[in-house]
């Protein structure tokens, strides 16, 4: 469980994004101002959704949770998705539009332990009889120009997956399917595929915060440059946060990206993956010559024990807060460990 | 002595104690004479049990209760014809333990009676130990005896052994066949026909000699051709379903059967269920029938256990030219063949529709050919929240080290034609025990816990919302078989079966109760398994009683694990249906053997277990995501390849399943751990069976967009 945050919940007008990381999954929290929140991703801290431990520990209401958000269908993305979609039972629950997809749809057929998608498809089944309003149902499927959000000031845009990214997702799905009865392999292609995750832009009266999913770069038809190359991507304000793509990774990094949708100094949140030791020290040094770099746990620490089982330390969760006023210069981030700051300009602190 | 006092004596020789099995007669004796005089116009039984027991007890010539309807607690769900305000109720109980599901039945029946509505309360006997008696305050209650705990249970145990001795299934949800004759000859050709797979499920404890328990489940042909001949909004919402048979070889050397078909739901919504019982009764309305159940208004519980009434009922029409061409005197199957009793106590009033209901269910099967209907997809996306008791790290750990037993000595196989599959000690043990466990470690608590407080209102502050209270916390067959059998889960209707062919025998110990529920938060109606009266029966699983039980304990096993000695076979064997009749498969093991079976397989007190994916291969080494059963630890592991288990090491591939188990033991004051990697055998996708769903499912998501 998180440990005592001593954190306070934001004023109304401030808007906050929180990573919460832990080695093994992440999880975003958006304040989108006078009270309304959205999740993106989760991972669990203990048995709880590690955003419902945050949220819970700041005395946010249920009630104020709007919406929830899948990027993509890596467990490390979407683990407690049901119990946050249970708590929240005023959610609306948006997912990337790779899950409407007809071969991705056939795996919700899938009836073994555990199932492909995990607890994907039950959680899109109830949110499909979520009625939120007459015209409002429960689910949405996001891609590129969706609009997640808008309230006065304050618009969440999906900037991703492409529909190329979809369809050719689903084109791969459904050859695989044809040619293979193992789940092994079904299961390992998945968990190989990052195009169609959601990017998201939070802009906030001129203050604006990108979260990246786990979108790559290559082929450029279905990362950075496709969204770069969208005409109506161009009027977007540039971001001085970062919830930074793929733990950090090469694989994520396009030089037009920070350049186009990010401001100077930007504050960047990057969440560990230990089964690929994200980020590793050269993806540091580079995030650090962009930006000032908080880092949700550590790379990856193991030990050895008497069997001869490297075994990665027990994960805990880190919290980064980052919060700002519109009109205010910079973002304020607070972090609890085993969270902490990496570096900044190519200096460690 | 009354008639009810002499039939409950005579037929009651399995009850110790006599002057309880008089006193179950005098039960019956007032509550006729209530009735009588005027001052009770409705009967309910207060638990599945006493329904039972008045079966049993009417089959042995007991008269039963005329002048109103006698109904299962189950009628309370679906009636809405009933005119509940005017009734003035009496609820018969055979025995009061704690007094908390009395306390609720009295608690529902208040909220329905008005304008002069009464309801009073008569049981055989009370817990003098354990029951809450301020749970009773309120209520007009008669007490016929009081005993101590240790009688109590015993009482229980017996009333169980009564009820398989005289052939009454434990069950109050499904139809039940009148006795049926076979000879010998007739009965072994029946069971190898073929159609079906048979296991013994007899019970340890329960069968002797001459008296068996079976369980059908279908070949996947015969699961196909049902399936494609039951209406599809009700096809879709099946698990699995099954027969079963309760046998006695009569002296006369006749064979004496009972059937009940069983077919269970998957969890599923109101509006599913609803869109099945109007297409049954659409279909029932094409051929004429006007059968009509009034069941809009009913709860979704009930409308849930309608459903499975329907398919159970089809399911008996499936398997009965086979019964009818083995069996004696034996035609067409109609309600007549059937007990009266089971379809009175559950439907009251309408029990006149529900019988011909059932009639036109099985004109409707008939007449449906085979393929009329396409095969349904089976789609599992309707689920209750997780069960509560699987927060229990202790019992986590316990369905950790069950699972690693029955992975190490094999899970029962699947008999060809001709043969029988009988399901052995540790298996049939596995699932009984974890609800021994559940009692034990936190039932018993809990009745102690409400024993000491003083009020009502004190307990309702405790337990009034939600599912607190223990006895309202189950298990889903899918949550034992995914805590147990994962590997068994999505194949064969036999290993789709598997779990609960445990299940039958918990049943039938009054272990295990099947209880269906419903979850408002996710808007399901589900069946699900809680702990029964008896489950002290199956108190210590096999891993904690070989290795850390108290002494006692470890010398003695519980009462099921003491069936081993009793010549019940520890393993799972499959034997020719004509050998099972001689009983030579039956040897006696001592505990000590079954103990260093155990021992062998689980290497110690599990402590500490993940479960995952492999991520990478290496020459001499693997690299594995993992993750604890509750989900609260994640850790990413770099094992040597020589630590998987020799017969696995095939299976070493990116993205195969891997379990990780570190067993600890502590002997002659050394503590000894032992590693113990798996990589479990993963069912293939079946692309057909995939794509079944996706109309349906793609429509839901282009609605939305």
């Amino acid at each position: 469980v998180l440990p005592e945050t001593g954190l306070s919940p934001p004023d109304s007008d401030e808007l906050e994004v929180t990573l919460l990381g832990r080695g093994v999954g992440e999880s975003v929290v958006v304040h989108l101002l006078n009270n309304k929140w959205m999740i993106v991703d989760s991972c669990r801290t203990g048995k709880t959704p590690a955003a419902q431990v945050y949220l819970e520990a700041i005395g946010v209401e249920p009630s104020a949770v709007e919406i929830l958000v899948v990027t993509h269908f890596h467990t490390d993305h979407y683990r407690g998705i049901a119990s946050l979609h249970d708590h929240y039972d005023q959610s609306r629950l948006m997912v990337t539009a790779a899950l409407a997809a007809r071969d991705f749809v056939a795996l919700y057929s899938d009836t073994a332990e555990p199932p492909l998608l995990g607890e994907i498809p039950a959680t899109i089944n109830r949110a499909r009889k979520r009625q939120l309003g007459v015209f409002t149902p429960g689910l949405r499927h996001l891609s590129m120009q969706s609009q997640v959000y808008r309230h006065d000031d304050v618009v969440v845009m999906a900037l991703s997956p492409t529909d190329v990214a979809v369809l050719q997702s689903n084109d791969e799905l459904a050859q695989l399917l044809l040619s293979t009865q193992s789940r092994n392999i079904v299961e390992s292609h998945l968990r190989d595929d990052n195009r169609c995750s959601v990017v998201l832009h939070v802009e906030a009266g001129g203050v604006g915060a990108l979260l990246c999913g786990d979108i790559v770069s290559n082929p450029a038809m279905y990362g950075w440059q496709a969204i770069l190359e969208e005409p109506n991507h161009q009027q977007l304000c540039q971001s001085g946060y970062v919830k930074v793509s793929h733990h950090g990774s090469e694989t994520g990094h396009d030089d037009d990206m920070w350049a186009k949708l990010v401001g100077d100094g930007p504050v960047l949140g990057v969440a560990p993956y230990w089964p690929s030791s994200l980020p590793r020290p050269d993806d540091v040094e580079r995030l650090c010559s962009i930006g000032g770099v908080w880092q949700a746990a550590p790379s990856v620490s193991f030990t050895v024990d008497e069997f001869g089982v490297k075994l990665s330390a027990k994960p805990e969760t880190g919290v980064i807060q980052a919060r700002r006023r519109v009109g205010e210069a910079d973002w304020r981030v607070e972090i609890r460990a085993p969270a902490f700051f990496a570096c900044s300009g190519g200096e460690s602190k | 002595v009354s008639v009810y006092e002499q039939v409950a004596t005579d037929a009651l020789d399995a009850i110790s104690d006599g002057d309880l099995r008089l006193a179950v007669g005098e039960l019956f004796a007032k509550a006729q004479s209530l009735v009588a005089k005027g001052s009770v116009n409705l009967v309910i039984l207060a638990a599945r049990r006493l329904s039972c027991l008045y079966q049993l007890l009417v089959s042995q010539g007991m008269p039963p209760i005329v002048g109103c309807p006698v109904v299962s607690d189950r009628f309370l769900e679906a009636s809405s014809d009933w005119d509940w305000p005017q009734t003035r109720a009496l609820v018969l109980d055979d025995s009061v333990v704690v007094g908390t599901t009395l306390a609720r039945l009295h608690d529902d029946l208040v909220a329905r009676l008005s304008n002069g509505g009464t309801a009073r309360y008569l049981a055989v006997c009370l817990d003098s130990e354990q029951c809450a008696k301020y749970l009773l305050d309120g209520m007009e209650f008669e007490l016929l005896r009081s005993r101590e705990t240790k009688d109590v249970q015993r009482f229980s145990r017996q009333v169980v052994e009564a009820l398989f001795r005289n052939q009454v299934p434990f069950f109050s949800d499904f139809p039940v066949s009148k006795p049926l004759l076979f000879t010998p000859e007739s009965w072994a050709r029946y069971l190898g026909s073929g159609n079906w797979h048979v296991a013994d499920v007899t019970a340890p404890l329960l069968g002797d000699a001459s008296t068996h328990a079976f369980a059908q489940i279908p070949t996947s042909a015969t699961a196909e051709r049902f399936l494609s001949r039951v209406v599809p909004q009700a096809a879709w919402l099946l698990d699995t379903f099954k027969i079963r048979s309760y046998v006695k070889h009569d002296f006369d050397g006749s064979v004496r059967v009972v059937f009940v078909p069983i077919a269970m739901l998957a969890p599923c919504g109101p509006d599913g269920l609803t869109a099945a019982l109007n297409a049954i009764g659409a279909t029932l309305g094409e051929l004429g029938s006007d059968a009509q159940l009034h069941w809009a208004d009913w709860a979704p519980e009930a409308k849930h256990r309608l459903v499975q009434l329907y398919l159970s009922t089809c399911a008996l029409a499936e398997i009965w030219p086979d019964i009818a061409s083995a069996a004696q005197k034996v035609s067409e199957l109609t309600a007549e063949m059937l007990e009266d009793l089971p379809i009175d106590l559950y439907f009251g009033n309408s029990s006149a529709a529900a019988v011909t209901t059932f009639d036109a269910l099985v004109t409707g099967y008939d007449k449906t050919p085979t393929g009329e209907y396409d095969q349904p997809p089976r789609l599992r996306l309707e689920t209750p929240l997780p069960s509560p008791l699987l927060g229990h790290e202790d019992l986590q750990e316990v369905l950790w080290e069950t699972r690693e037993l029955l992975a190490s000595i094999g899970l029962p196989e699947q008999p060809s034609a001709g043969e029988l599959t009988k399901i052995g000690l540790v298996f049939a043990h596995a699932i009984s025990g974890i609800f021994g466990f559940i009692n034990r470690s936190y039932e018993e608590p809990q009745r102690q816990l409400i024993a000491s407080l003083s009020s009502k209102e004190e307990y309702d502050d405790l337990f009034g919302d939600g599912d607190k209270r223990l006895l309202d916390q189950g298990l889903t067959m899918r949550e034992i078989a995914a805590s147990l059998t994962p590997d068994s889960i999505d194949d064969s209707p036999w290993t789709q079966a598997l779990v609960s062919l445990g299940i039958d025998v918990g049943n039938d110990l009054g272990i295990v109760v099947p209880v269906t529920r419903y979850d408002p938060k996710r808007d399901v109606a589900y069946r699900c398994y809680r702990l029964g009266e008896t489950a002290e029966l199956a108190d210590q699983p096999l891993t904690r009683a070989a290795w850390e039980g108290p002494i006692s304990a470890r010398a003695h096993g519980d009462a099921v694990t003491r069936g081993a000695p009793g010549g019940y076979p520890i393993l799972p064997i499959t034997l020719s249906i004509k050998d099972h009749e001689s009983a030579d498969f039956q040897t006696a093991v001592s505990l000590e053997s079954l103990w260093r079976i155990v021992i062998q397989a689980v290497p110690g007190r599990v402590e500490s277990c993940y479960e995952g994916t492999v991520i990478d291969v290496g020459e001499d080494y693997f690299e594995a995501n993992l993750v604890s059963p509750l989900g609260d630890d994640e850790r990413v592991a770099r094992i040597g390849v020589g630590q998987i288990r020799d017969e696995d090491r095939d299976r070493l591939e990116r993205g195969a399943r891997v379990t990780w188990s570190i067993f600890a033991n502590e002997v002659s004051g050394a503590k000894k751990r032992t590693s113990s990697v798996r990589l479990p055998q993963r069912p293939a996708l079946k692309y057909k069976e995939l794509y079944r769903g996706v109309e349906i499912l793609g429509q839901f998501v282009r609605d939305i967009d």
